[in-house]
């Protein structure tokens, strides 16, 4: 391509490449902790596969950060790009050691990863170089799996090809849970500092002083803020989850011995708290059958879902009323009511004309008023789920494609929405929401005032002027287009593809878990989907987790420069 | 007030518009006499209809309209027009088996009658199309009904208000604030200094355009190449393609003609869906107006674009051999004629099929329904979205690419060269989000209240009533395709189509504002 920018672009081009080497530099960093943890549990060829991963991913990053060393500091116009083409390429190297372990590891070594205790009856052999094996371990072998099942972790989404999770090496579990986590310390950065501009709620409700020019400051004292408060929850959510796991009388949860226990408190604390979605069980949440896990796990949802500055405000300045003080929070609360109720009420509607669409032996044998037992188990899966969803969590508990449309399009319009901007939530956000449907009321309400009159509006705790208003609202109902219209095309290429047993409902659905990153399926997903819905399905992933714009600019600066 | 809007003076001049509306029905009454059927039925219509104006027009003698007024009163002519609209189906079918007759059996037999009345009455005014007809022919109901049927669609195509404001010197007075809350797209262009002479150019052009369709139809069948085309067909396909309503007095829509019929409807339904302000400027010898406006040349080029994708679609077999429509594989001049039709009718929300093509290929089906999603031009005769709206959303998207990343550079949207407004832009923002999401919300309404009485709607069944009404489309999928019905719906879901049908011709904001501002009392 001619350079029509006057010998600027390979200078843009330089800063990029040089950031983007730098977080692949940290990736590089993180797969050689697991090396320590696959040898750690004895998985030598896990090891060997997370090695070579991190050598390669060093290498490449190393080289990019080397060859660029002098590029000058990156701008706000260059955070974007930053930020997009950093996720796809973190992305793409973290499939990696998947695709390694699975290719280094013997179909005879596979099959000692499968428990010894699963009721393997109904799982599906894999055929590996002429032999087979029950571990999902061998799903990596498809570069297109390994690429899917990053791109679900990185971006805290939590759909996966990994069919049975027990059945996958210690260290592959680890890597899943750990890439959520560090992602969703990513993502608030991501809101935080770097899609923080005017024009975008975050902006408004969280940043007041004067923009910085330089990325790499605002960028370094988010991280600081962040990770003490990311690691002290998690240390929370563990305790309480092991508490949990201990105390529940289902017979999973007695047959787990302390180490299992720890381990998947640690795993499920991870993930949860990140809004992540992966699961160390192979039936996600619903594997328990308890509804105290259950319900220590709503808490540790809600908390991922309430934005990061909030939580310092109300942590560091010891200010509990920050939590109703704050529009995002306010409305996450509202809205987590609300939906349960709603939802409950379409499920145990809808409890005679299902089968097998909610838990059913394992509820605590108490009666309510009005409620059989069958009732209360639609409105306890009904409450975990819509929690689940809303947060953009992912966790199941339980068959929700056997759900009625009425239930799904409800749980379509939570993950469409999504919790609070500035955690690590997906979805539109709250704020943008509430800054639309804000700006078509004040539309129409204006229709009678004169074109000068002096209007103000009210955001959160800040008034807002005209000409404030009007640029959040623009950009909230730009990104929002952008989402439906994304969500739109990707539901109807699904329902062609995904096979007869799968209607519109499902399809949207799937399409709505994928792009706002919350994880829950109706069935379609898994190894044996089709190779173009699983790609696209990538593809949604990763514009929703940048919210599109960053996307679409990283294309366009690909194809047209940065500069105008 | 309590609602802040002088009610009265609104009211009073809805009389105004129910007097005349009792004249159009001299149209029926006309091919009653010729057909030799009863005419007691629109003379008795003609009494009632003109008793009601009378007394209406009673409550204010003397309106006087401000702008909350005039919103509350193009929000109410649709309403008043679609219920005066009844009045000759009820009375048509007054004890017998029809559909849409007045049925006094039963409260649960009276009321459906009334809504599925009430439903073809709007479907009509708002040239939407849809039908709940149990069976279209001209022997089940009379000739004068079905041409009743027909002409509702002409009155409403170019707007009741345009039309009022265009005849009548009271309406006059406040005309440029009620046309721009009727006129379809974001803006209205004035063409003359007097607003009612600018109705009267549109209502000419339109009315022109209407006889010479009529003629060209009448003289197919005279030239022997339209069997089938009568007087009556010519007259009531002409009342109904301008407009883009989409009824047709027979069960097979325009399948039922030759092909060469089928080919002069075409353009003809193409021109519907164009502003007519640009006619006027080709009239006035000025046609690079038109050639270099930018919705008109959006317009051309997506119908181009979706038929030129369609009839390969076809010719390669997405159509299995249909009773309607015929055999497209391999045979190029169906293939593009059926490509042509489907997605001109669909696109610009006409509604008319010469094929049945909820048979085709699930490919094909959702390429007419991204269709229907484009919408016809603003200050045409079409509904939808409107490509004017499409235009500046995805120009405002580009801008925002750019301006996110260099935040100090001020870029103005433009559009045929000229700068839109920034009101404006957000304007369309918000329409088109609201839309969408009032699209959304109906398509899992519809399906859940159908749902109630026993009945599963697939999700394109769903999702097509819903962008069929507030598009005024009228056919959608499955068993709401164009040679199905709207009968089996229940009365809720009918009266919420009623509702979008309303709300989508009236482009939501005079409906919304009126709410608003009676609410919003800061």
């Amino acid at each position: 391509m001619p350079d029509r920018n006057g010998g600027r672009l390979p200078t843009d081009l330089g800063v990029i490449a040089r950031d983007v080497g730098s977080l692949l530099l940290m990736e590089a960093g993180l797969m050689s902790l697991t090396v320590v943890v696959a040898l750690g549990f004895g998985e030598f060829h896990a090891a060997l596969g997370f090695l070579l991963a991190g050598g390669m991913t060093a290498l490449v990053g190393g080289a990019a950060n080397r060859v660029f060393a002098d590029a000058p500091e990156p701008e706000m116009k260059h955070g974007m790009v930053i930020a997009a083409g950093g996720w796809l390429m973190v992305a793409c190297f973290g499939a990696l050691p998947l695709f390694l372990t699975a290719w280094a590891t013997p179909p005879a070594v596979m099959d000692a990863f499968v428990p010894a205790a699963a009721d393997t009856a109904s799982w599906e052999p894999i055929e590996v170089g002429g032999s087979v094996t029950l571990s999902s371990l061998a799903y990596f072998r498809d570069p297109l799996h390994a690429v899917f099942e990053s791109m679900s972790g990185w971006t805290g989404s939590g759909l996966t090809m990994a069919v049975h999770e027990p059945s996958l090496p210690r260290a592959v579990q680890w890597w899943r849970s750990f890439i959520q986590w560090v992602g969703g310390v990513g993502v608030i950065v991501l809101t935080v500092s770097i899609l923080s501009r005017p024009g975008s709620g975050s902006y408004a409700l969280y940043r007041s002083e004067a923009r910085e020019r330089k990325i790499h400051p605002s960028v370094v004292s988010t991280v600081r803020t962040v990770w003490k408060l990311v690691v002290a929850y998690t240390l929370l959510a563990f305790a309480m989850l092991f508490a949990a796991i201990r105390a529940s009388e289902s017979a999973y949860a007695e047959s787990l011995s302390v180490g299992e226990t720890a381990w998947q408190a640690l795993n499920h604390a991870m993930t949860g708290l990140t809004t992540g979605g992966f699961s160390v069980t192979d039936n996600s949440i619903a594997t328990y059958g308890s509804p105290l896990v259950e319900a220590t796990l709503l808490p540790i949802m809600v908390l991922g879902a309430i934005a990061f500055p909030v939580h310092y405000v109300v942590l560091n300045d010891r200010n509990v009323r920050e939590l109703v003080a704050d529009l995002q929070t306010r409305w996450l609360f509202v809205l987590l009511g609300a939906g349960v109720v709603v939802l409950s009420i379409q499920n145990v509607a809808s409890v005679q004309i299902t089968t097998g669409a909610f838990a059913t032996e394992s509820f605590v044998p108490r009666s309510a008023p009005l409620l059989d037992g069958a009732q209360l188990d639609a409105v306890r899966d009904s409450t975990f789920q819509w929690i689940s969803a809303l947060t953009c969590t992912g966790f199941q508990s339980a068959p929700i494609g056997r759900w009625v449309a009425g239930a799904k399009v409800l749980v379509v319009g939570a993950m469409v929405l999504g919790g609070a901007a500035g955690s690590t939530v997906g979805g539109i956000k709250i704020v943008r929401g509430y800054t639309v449907g804000r700006g078509i009321a004040w539309q129409f309400s204006r229709v009678f005032l004169p074109k000068n009159a002096v209007v103000t509006a009210r955001l959160g705790d800040r008034t807002l002027d005209r000409e404030t208003m009007e640029r959040e609202f623009g950009e909230a109902a730009i990104v929002t287009l952008l989402w439906i219209v994304a969500l739109v095309v990707g539901s109807l290429v699904l329902v062609n593809i995904a096979g007869p047993e799968f209607g519109y409902a499902d399809a949207l659905f799937e399409v709505a878990s994928a792009q706002g990153n919350v994880g829950l399926s109706s069935g379609i997903t898994g190894p044996s989907m089709s190779p173009v819905a699983e790609g696209m399905f990538v593809l949604n992933m990763w514009i929703g987790r940048l919210e599109i714009i960053p996307v679409l600019v990283f294309v366009r600066a690909g194809i047209w420069g940065l500069n105008p | 007030m309590a609602w802040g809007v002088n009610w009265k003076a609104s009211v009073g001049l809805l009389g105004v518009g129910i007097k005349y509306l009792a004249v159009t029905m001299l149209v029926p009454l006309v091919v009653a006499l010729v057909y030799g059927e009863d005419i007691w039925v629109f003379l008795v219509s003609m009494a009632l209809v003109a008793a009601i104006g009378f007394a209406v027009e009673r409550v204010d003698p003397d309106p006087d309209l401000g702008p909350r007024e005039a919103l509350l009163f193009v929000s109410l002519a649709w309403i008043a027009a679609a219920v005066i609209g009844t009045i000759p189906y009820l009375l048509a079918g007054y004890g017998t088996a029809s559909t849409v007759g007045l049925q006094t059996g039963s409260l649960g037999a009276l009321t459906e009658s009334i809504v599925n009345a009430l439903f073809e009455s709007m479907s009509g005014f708002t040239t939407t199309g849809a039908t709940v007809l149990g069976e279209i022919s001209t022997d089940r109901h009379s000739h004068a009904v079905m041409m009743w049927r027909q002409l509702t669609q002409w009155l409403g195509g170019m707007g009741i208000i345009v039309l009022m404001i265009a005849i009548l010197p009271e309406v006059a007075v406040n005309g440029a604030q009620l046309m721009e809350s009727e006129a379809p797209g974001p803006e209205l262009q004035k063409l003359t200094p007097k607003i009612a002479e600018t109705a009267r150019a549109l209502w000419l052009i339109y009315f022109a355009f209407t006889v010479v369709y009529i003629v060209l139809l009448y003289g197919l069948h005279r030239a022997g190449m339209a069997p089938n085309m009568d007087l009556f067909n010519a007259i009531a396909h002409g009342f109904t393609t301008l407009p883009t309503g989409g009824f047709s007095p027979e069960a097979d829509s325009v399948a039922a003609f030759s092909a060469a019929v089928q080919w002069v409807v075409i353009p003809f339904m193409a021109v519907a869906g164009v502003n007519f302000a640009l006619f006027w400027h080709v009239l006035r010898g000025e046609a690079e107006v038109m050639l270099k406006n930018a919705e008109f040349r959006g317009y051309a080029g997506a119908i181009a674009v979706v038929t030129a994708v369609l009839a390969v679609m076809l010719f390669r077999g997405a159509a299995p051999a249909i009773e309607l429509g015929g055999m497209t594989q391999g045979v190029t001049e169906n293939s593009l004629r059926q490509a042509t039709f489907q997605v001109v009718s669909l696109l610009n929300s006409t509604g008319y099929a010469t094929a049945d093509f909820v048979e085709w290929d699930t490919d094909a089906q959702i390429l007419l329904m991204f269709a229907m999603f484009i919408g016809g031009s603003a200050g045409s005769t079409g509904g939808g979205v409107k490509i004017v709206r499409w235009l500046i959303v995805g120009k405002a998207i580009r801008r925002e690419l750019f301006t996110s990343a260099h935040p100090d550079v001020v870029q103005p949207v433009r559009l045929s060269g000229s700068v839109i407004d920034e009101d404006a832009i957000r304007g369309i923002m918000a329409f088109t989000i609201l839309y969408l999401v009032l699209f959304g919300v109906s398509a899992v309404l519809l399906s859940l209240d159908t749902a109630r009485i026993g009945i599963q709607l697939t999700m394109l069944e769903s999702t097509s009533a819903s962008l069929a009404t507030i598009g005024n489309i009228g056919p959608g999928f499955g068993r709401l395709g164009p040679f199905g019905s709207y009968l089996f719906f229940p009365d809720t879901s009918k009266l919420l189509m009623v509702f979008l049908m309303w709300i989508g011709r009236l482009e939501i904001v005079p409906v919304l504002a009126v709410f608003i501002s009676a609410i919003d009392t800061r």
